[in-house]
């Protein structure tokens, strides 16, 4: 029951906005068809029923082909190109009027069995790319069978009124038909950035959060749900003080959209003249295009899992150094910082020989496994080494918990270097090579690491789930996970205060910057670059724009000698709501 | 258990099993001859998929839409199944990933123009 589970559950920010309303669970909708066996003389009548369902629905098809082609461009209207062509492929039409013809079975039943086949051939298929053909097979399926069985309505049609759409997942021709007059939000247990819903929900300016994993486990019809597509979070019954905070941060949101033109060309500087560098995290190559609209002057944060996750085979060399090369000229003269491949923890893949573990964050991932897997690691070092000869890349390692790691991984950079240059392969030399901070570890040898790393970028989410054991995936605990733990603030001083005596410049790359007392502390704490996701960049320009260095800085002061996490919010918030209401978050 | 590949039915000769929609076997066609025959006489070219992560949807439904625009047959091939070239399931299913290698083949009026056609497709990355 949805009143017994989370509250708040998160997923990814797919399209930025926030929106509060009854929820519309869109259930994979029933068709109920029967097997039926046809008399000799019906064959005929039905394989002409058959084409006239064929005929409706390449009709259908290419309407909604012509409108997104108007809307998003030819781009986004090829998928429907292939929905047609399954529509008509030789085989699946043929197997069908055999089965109508020589066994003498109903159309709809014909079909669907057809079809229900073809799409189980493609579910068993283990690359991701490919096996996804499941489902465009099986949205075509739906509209056929609808069109045989009568009742050729979409289901997203029957929606009245306004409401927060949640579903496992949306076709193809169910995100076409998202209309933001009916449409507020969305929340999808599955899906990603760059999934065909979250495209369409951009396109459309509606707000959404997907790859929930459960969220329609959690939810019930007409319950009121709060989706918050800036943060990637849906909170499940939100009270009445909630939903006025929550119209208020529409509110607030729609007037930086309004100027975000504006915004975006200025710069992320304080008052008093300290400059930050805003730059954006980035799971997939496209995503590095919103980050420039949104104002972003760098990437802080390239992960690269998705090369390792999408398929059950190794990356190659050229298709990495291809998606690299393409975000680096695409954000030059920025800097672009790739992270080495952090699989384990909650990414694995038997091809690469990690597994579920039981203890997975403190297990078998990040620099670890790139150390011991030294082929893997020095494909991808060379993709990023000749990205570097046309951007301005950087290279950061994860999850560094000794010097000696550091070293190898260095090591191993140096290898890699001479095999290039050995090989007369150009690539880049002088570029900087940093660590993501993110084990406490990391931060009480923060002195040793500062003199042999170009620079630091602090994980935030991982520094606080390590530094106050706290995994805030667990119900019972994720109140425990605080950012404004003195623990936390602590860390991060050390991080800066070594990174700076060493000259080297100290940067944060995880959530905490993305709300305005964490952006404020951060601030004060005089990290140089702040990177977070692109829906949040105008957010923060704001915040980094209203406050003054000098007061951040006696802000932060104050709020170290604090002792609780409690003490360090009401007094950060409180400042903030005293001093800059212009960016406290309601 | 339906299969896509031609590689796994097809029975010529003998009683006719339940026959499956093969996603584009090649078919040999009314005229009766054997596949092994035509291959002999065919138009063929080994390409190099170079398009990430290779011929999925979209890429497929490029070269299923070029192959149409011939009226010879179009078969494609690789890891020893073949599909027919101008069914958009069977070319998925093949799994041609980045990398690899496929064979295209093609038999009929325009074979040569056809193989030519699609062969610059899949080296030009579908020209996305």
């Amino acid at each position: 029951m949805a009143t017994l589970g989370p509250r708040v559950l998160r997923g990814v920010a797919a399209s930025p906005g926030i929106a509060v309303g009854k929820v519309y669970i869109l259930e994979l909708e029933e068709l109920h068809v029967k097997e039926r066996t046809l008399s000799p003389g019906e064959i005929e009548p039905e394989l002409a029923r058959f084409k006239a369902a064929l005929a409706a629905t390449r009709e259908d098809i290419q309407q909604v082909k012509d409108t997104i082609r108007q809307e998003l461009g030819a781009e986004q209207a090829k998928v429907f190109d292939a929905h047609l062509q399954i529509l008509d492929d030789v085989v699946a039409v043929e197997e069908t009027v055999r089965v109508i013809r020589e066994e003498s079975k109903n159309a709809e039943f014909a079909y669907r069995r057809t079809l229900s086949r073809i799409a189980e051939e493609f579910d068993a298929l283990e690359e991701e790319h490919f096996r996804s053909t499941a489902a465009d097979v099986r949205d075509v399926k739906r509209r056929v069978i609808r069109h045989l069985l009568g009742k050729p309505r979409r289901s997203l049609g029957d929606i009245t009124g306004q409401v927060v759409l949640v579903a496992h997942d949306l076709t193809p021709s169910e995100a076409a038909f998202l209309n933001p007059d009916t449409i507020l939000g969305i929340a999808t247990d599955s899906g990603g950035r760059t999934s065909h819903s979250a495209i369409m929900a951009r396109a459309r300016g509606i707000p959404a959060v997907v790859g929930l994993r459960n969220a329609t486990l959690h939810v019930n019809q007409g319950d009121t749900l709060a989706v918050d597509g800036n943060r990637g979070m849906v909170e499940v019954h939100p009270d009445e003080k909630a939903v006025k905070d929550y119209a208020k941060r529409r509110r607030k949101f729609l007037r930086l959209e309004g100027a975000l033109l504006h915004i975006r060309e200025l710069p992320a500087v304080t008052p008093d003249g300290r400059q930050i560098e805003l730059s954006a995290n980035i799971e997939m190559p496209e995503e590095a295009e919103h980050a420039l609209e949104r104002g972003a002057r760098g990437i802080g944060l390239f992960r690269t899992e998705f090369f390792y996750m999408r398929s059950a085979r190794l990356p190659s060399e050229e298709e990495q150094y291809e998606a690299y090369r393409k975000v680096a000229e695409l954000m030059h003269p920025y800097p672009v910082i790739i992270r080495t491949v952090d699989v384990g923890g909650d990414k694995f893949a038997s091809y690469l020989g990690t597994e579920r573990e039981n203890n997975p964050f403190l297990g078998w991932r990040g620099i670890r496994f790139s150390l011991e897997r030294r082929e893997i690691f020095k494909i991808q070092l060379r993709a990023i080494f000749r990205a570097a000869v046309t951007g301005n890349v950087k290279l950061m390692f994860p999850m560094v918990s000794s010097l000696d790691e550091l070293r190898q991984a260095n090591g191993v950079c140096a290898e890699v270097r001479e095999e290039l240059r050995a090989r007369r392969v150009p690539f880049g030399e002088n570029f900087e090579v940093g660590i993501m901070a993110e084990t406490p570890a990391a931060v009480f040898i923060a002195d040793s690491l500062a003199r042999e790393a170009d620079f630091f970028s602090i994980g935030t989410n991982d520094l606080i789930q390590y530094t106050l054991a706290v995994d805030r995936g667990n119900e019972k605990i994720a109140h425990l996970y605080e950012p404004m733990h003195p623990a936390i603030l602590r860390s991060i001083r050390t991080l800066v205060e070594m990174g700076h005596k060493h000259d080297i410049w100290v940067g944060v790359c995880g959530e905490m910057c993305g709300d305005p007392a964490g952006a404020v502390i951060l601030l004060g704490l005089g990290l140089d670059e702040f990177s977070t996701s692109p829906y949040l960049l105008p957010e923060i320009k704001t915040i980094v724009r209203s406050v003054t260095y000098s007061e951040a800085k006696e802000l932060a002061e104050t709020a170290l000698c604090l002792s609780t996490a409690a003490d360090v919010r009401d007094f950060v918030e409180g400042k903030i709501a005293s001093r800059f209401p212009q960016i406290a978050l309601p | 258990m339906l299969c896509l590949h031609s590689g796994l039915h097809g029975n010529p000769g003998g009683t006719e099993p339940p026959r499956a929609p093969g996603l584009g076997r090649p078919e040999p066609g009314s005229d009766g001859i054997g596949t092994r025959a035509n291959q002999e006489k065919m138009v063929q070219r080994v390409v190099k998929v170079v398009n990430d992560p290779g011929i999925h949807l979209r890429s497929a439904s490029t070269f299923v839409k070029t192959a149409g625009r011939f009226k010879s047959d179009v078969w494609v091939m690789k890891d020893g199944i073949e599909v027919n070239g101008k069914s958009i399931l069977g070319v998925i299913s093949l799994v041609a990933e980045y990398g690899s290698s496929i064979t295209i083949r093609a038999k009929g009026s325009d074979e040569a123009e056809a193989v030519a056609a699609l062969a610059d497709l899949v080296e030009n990355r579908f020209y996305e």
